[in-house]
């Protein structure tokens, strides 16, 4: 009754929110200020602070690849998660079509390893460790840029902050005044929608966006999803100084999920629900002298329920049982951060933050309790200048969190411009990784209704290691950068040493009668390689290029199983091409190309054959009536079927059509 | 800050204004008007004064405030010339004066308009504008950016008149020019992303319009994403996230008028010359902006130097 009532609400702000895009914006009456001095000396609020400005790559203290506007939308791709396909090492599967995995090495459906930022907020859940992606209330349209980290930087951004940070920076309302609307469709029954509104009213600066999402996912698999979001982001300047800046969003969808051929996962559905509240003050007294305090709410939850088909197993007649799955996990975090340069050549970052996690989910961890915990944060980064071509970056974060205790994740990085254009950068980072709730604290037990004895059984499935160390890993790193401003082209390429130990991963134990999986600190990894990454711009042609090799040495292991798990899940090349080109006549054309060899994804995952994937992609720009439109036409994987994550998801062609307006 | 650095500025002038009084008449005497509130006109007439006093000149010097002037109270026998500071000094002049006027800090566009309701003679009315001109401000880009000809302008109704001026010193400058009209506050970014469909770099035009508190951040932000450096003409909107600005300070303007006066002093006449741009600049960069931008620039002495250079060429 209460998640009908929580659809029913959605649905009416959704409505809302059409029709208050659906109104258009009056024009302002023309101004006529005569110009004086106060033009020329005149203060003028800082715009481009130090937070605000992007970092050059070759400057940044670590691998980063930054993913733009136009790489988004010449992709042609329709989920976030599918974008990262562009970033050198990374791995994207879909577990099911509403249910991505992003993660850059020991890739794992559940504990990816990546600390995802949506402006500032962390997404990731505290259970799984796991990103909402296709929860996450947010349209490809208001992205500005993603910039992403590849390795550890946990003296910026905190534990879990461990093989990749995934940044996403949300356009200024400022920059999408007025209306759009996107309509696409195609196959599999995929139908979605996006309008957005933004302007000026009383002092702030707006966007509001709705959007509407659905399809039927893998053809063999209960795999549909309907999602409807809201999302809003209000700015306000109080005075020369100090902005506020307010953004929230809800989602609330439907996901297919269980599996055709299960007796007790059989196909049903999943009610997801997904929001987070912002609230972020900054003050800019300078380009280099600002600070904020924001303050973040995020929850998720997921209810579903089912009831087992009966069936007979060793003789024993398991009969129908109803199960149910709810789970429902919070995040309140307050952060203060200061950005300032004390002397020429120097300038540092610091701040702290505190923490809350409350996860509530009697299937995973067998308890009604809500179960809490607490993180406590002080960093401080520096970047010094010694002299005109070097830059030394290096910072550490301090660490209490409720579940491992105190620690400290260091960091070193220091670049060297040897010529105009070249640069070499070598660093060693230090991150840690906090086992997640279920990793923890897991109890993951079914309880089902047998027929002879008449009664029940409870089989456990995964077990928590209470008291499990954190990961800990050691990443080196030598960089050489080159860019060519003038040709518009920029490459690096990356070798790379990370030393995982106390890896955690589900170890099969043997209990009485059944056996289960229970989460160990069971091996040490190395994982080293090459990646590579280019870009290259030149007129109305565009191309960008990753490729990484891995290579995954298990230096001791709990047992065979465990490293075998470990290292398969690592494909030893990934690799990327986009290439784009707009041609005069308002037509731009793309082709994404997009390979990952053999792999073994752990959890839930199987093995996977080497595969090549083409998409492309065709837009044509036009006018009417003053008004900008776009028609886009998208197919994603040109040729043979593939499988994502698990071998009945059969990636087939894909063709859908776009459609949107700008007013 | 900017408060606490307007008072001393104030201080400082009446003490040197103090020094200055008692002078024996038939020194040449001259009336500084400085507009309100406005701590850029308080350090033009401390640049005067400190100027003056390497010259050994005789100069007497009064000053008030534009709000308290009015001609019916200045004893113009005994005033020899009028130097109006900003604008609104400008305008309180203008009404009625008996004696030549020299307007300074005033931006060329309103000086042009104010002029037209003087009923001066041309001798006796005259300006140093505190804009700089076209072709200085494309030597910064051409300086500064040596890979980028293609010059993107917003112009307002303020600044709409500056197009032919520009295409001219464009022409000379071999750098290309595209320019977008706006009318309303919602025209800007419109007109700015159909602007870097053909500019590489924008070059700012002081405009209330177009340039102000409440459309920085949108322009500087929108052109930022773009990757399109911004060319302005003040330090503020250097601070603000321009990329580089060529300007004149208050001293500088300050230095150039009190030149002038010492120069018709010794020439024994008020016959004042037809206005004229600043002669002494400065140049700024925001380093932060340009590393952002994947650019190298040059420093801002190097960059004043070429400049300076390219103007003795022409």
């Amino acid at each position: 009754m209460n998640r009908e009532k929580q659809r029913y609400t959605l649905r009416v702000c959704v409505c809302a929110g059409w029709l208050v895009l659906s109104a258009r914006v009056m024009g302002a009456e023309p101004v006529q200020v005569a110009l004086s001095e106060q033009d020329f000396f005149g203060e003028v609020p800082v715009v481009l602070s130090v937070s605000r400005l992007m970092q050059p790559v070759s400057e940044a203290p670590a691998a980063v690849t930054v993913i733009d506007r136009d790489m988004i939308r010449t992709s042609g791709f329709r989920d976030l998660a599918d974008v990262f396909r562009l970033v050198p090492g990374f791995y994207v599967g879909h577990f099911t079509g509403n249910e991505q995995v992003v993660s850059n090495g020991l890739n794992n459906r559940y504990f990816g390893r990546v600390q995802v930022l949506l402006d500032g907020a962390s997404v990731y859940t505290p259970m799984f460790g796991q990103v909402p992606w296709s929860a996450l209330p947010l349209a490809l349209e208001d992205i500005e840029r993603i910039e992403v980290t590849r390795g550890p930087n946990a003296a910026s951004h905190g534990a879990n902050s461990f093989l990749g940070i995934i940044n996403i920076i949300t356009r200024d309302p400022v920059q999408d005044r007025g209306s759009l609307l996107a309509v696409r469709g195609g196959a599999p029954a995929l139908a979605d929608a996006v309008a957005r509104h933004g302007g000026k009213a009383g002092g702030w600066d707006y966007r509001l966006t709705v959007g509407h999402k659905q399809d039927h996912g893998f053809e063999l698999r209960n795999d549909h999803q309907r999602t409807d979001f809201i999302s809003g982001r209000g700015d306000y300047r109080i005075d020369e100084q100090n902005t506020l800046q307010v953004q929230a969003g809800y989602t609330g969808a439907l996901f297919g999920k269980g599996y055709f051929d299960s007796k007790l996962d059989v196909p049903h559905d999943q009610q997801v629900q997904s929001s987070y509240q912002q609230l972020r003050w900054r003050r800019v007294v300078g380009p280099d002298d600002e600070m904020s305090l924001q303050f973040y709410h995020t929850s998720n939850s997921g209810h579903e329920a089912v009831t087992t088909t009966p069936y007979v197993e060793s003789g024993v007649p398991i009969l129908a049982t109803f199960l149910r799955n709810d789970l429902d996990s919070e995040r309140f975090d307050i952060e203060f951060q200061r950005n300032q340069r004390l002397s020429p050549a120097l300038r540092v970052v610091w701040g702290g933050s505190s923490r809350l996690d409350r996860v509530r989910a009697p299937l995973y961890l067998n308890t009604t309790a809500t179960k809490t915990s607490k993180l406590q944060r002080v960093f401080l980064n520096g970047e010094w200048r010694p002299a005109a071509n070097w830059v030394v970056n290096g910072g550490a974060m301090w660490e209490d969190n409720d579940i491992t205790g105190t620690d400290l994740s260091p960091r070193l990085a220091l670049s060297y411009h040897f010529a105009p254009g070249h640069t070499v950068r070598g660093g060693v980072s230090r991150a840690l990784r906090t086992p997640t709730v279920l990793e923890d604290s897991g109890d993951y037990n079914l309880t089902l209704n047998i027929g002879v004895p008449p009664g029940s059984a409870t089989i456990p499935y995964f077990k928590g290691g209470q008291g499990l160390r954190p990961e800990s890993i050691v990443s080196r790193e030598l960089s050489y950068l080159f860019e060519s401003a003038a040709h518009g082209f920029s490459a690096d390429t990356r070798l790379f040493v990370d030393r995982i130990q106390n890896t955690i991963a589900p170890v099969s134990t043997a209990g009485v009668p059944y056996t289960f999986f229970l989460f160990r600190n069971a091996a040490d990894v190395t994982m080293k390689g090459v990646q590579t990454q280019a870009r290259w711009r030149a007129g109305a042609t565009q191309i960008a290029l990753s490729h990484a090799y891995t290579k995954t040495v298990i230096e001791s292991a709990y047992n065979t199983n465990v490293a075998e798990d470990l290292r398969k899940s690592n494909p030893s090349h990934i690799g990327s091409a986009l290439l784009s080109h707009r041609f005069g006549s308002g037509i731009e054309a793309s082709v994404g190309y997009y390979q990952v060899s053999e792999m073994h994804p752990i959890g839930d995952g199987q093995f996977l054959k080497h595969y090549r994937r083409w998409d492309a992609r065709l837009a044509y720009d036009f006018r009417v009536g003053g008004q900008r439109g776009q028609l886009a036409l998208v197919m994603q994987n040109l040729f043979a079927p593939y499988s994502e994550f698990r071998r009945e998801n059969e990636f087939k062609s894909r063709t859908f059509g776009t459609l949107s307006l700008e007013f | 800050m900017r408060q606490r650095l307007h008072k001393a500025m104030q201080a400082m002038l009446a003490i040197v204004l103090f020094c200055g009084m008692g002078f024996a008449h038939g020194q040449t005497q001259i009336l500084l008007v400085l507009s309100d509130g406005s701590g850029a006109c308080s350090e033009v007439a401390v640049a005067m004064q400190s100027y003056f006093a390497t010259q050994n000149s005789a100069f007497d010097i009064r000053t008030i405030n534009a709000s308290a002037f009015s001609a019916a109270r200045i004893n113009f026998t005994e005033t020899d010339i009028i130097v109006a500071i900003g604008t609104h000094a400008m305008e309180q002049v203008s009404v009625d004066a008996r004696v030549p006027v020299l307007n300074i800090l005033v931006p060329r566009q309103s000086y042009e308009s104010t002029r037209l309701r003087a009923k001066h003679d041309s001798r006796q009315y005259s300006a140093i504008y505190l804009d700089q001109p076209l072709t200085r401000q494309l030597q910064l880009i051409k300086a500064a950016l040596p890979n980028r000809d293609a010059v993107g302008v917003l112009l307002g109704p303020s600044s709409q008149d500056r197009l032919k001026p520009l295409q001219q010193a464009a022409r000379e400058q071999k750098v290309a020019v595209s320019a977008e009209q706006v009318t309303t506050e919602e025209d800007i970014i419109p007109a700015l992303k159909r602007l870097f469909t053909s500019a590489d770099v924008l070059l700012a035009l002081p405009d209330p319009l177009v340039f102000n508190k409440n459309t920085a951040q949108s322009l500087l932000l929108t052109s930022y994403r773009a990757q399109i450096p911004l060319i302005a003409y003040s330090k503020s909107y250097v601070s603000a996230g321009a990329l580089a600005a060529v300007y004149s300070t208050p001293a500088q303007i300050g230095q150039q008028a009190a030149e002038l006066l010492v120069r018709l002093m010794q020439a024994k006449t008020l016959t004042l010359p037809s206005p004229q741009y600043p002669k002494y600049f400065s140049v700024s960069v925001n380093y932060q902006v340009a590393r952002s931008l994947g650019l190298t620039i040059e420093s801002e002495a190097a960059l004043l130097e070429q400049i300076k250079a390219g103007m003795e060429r022409e």
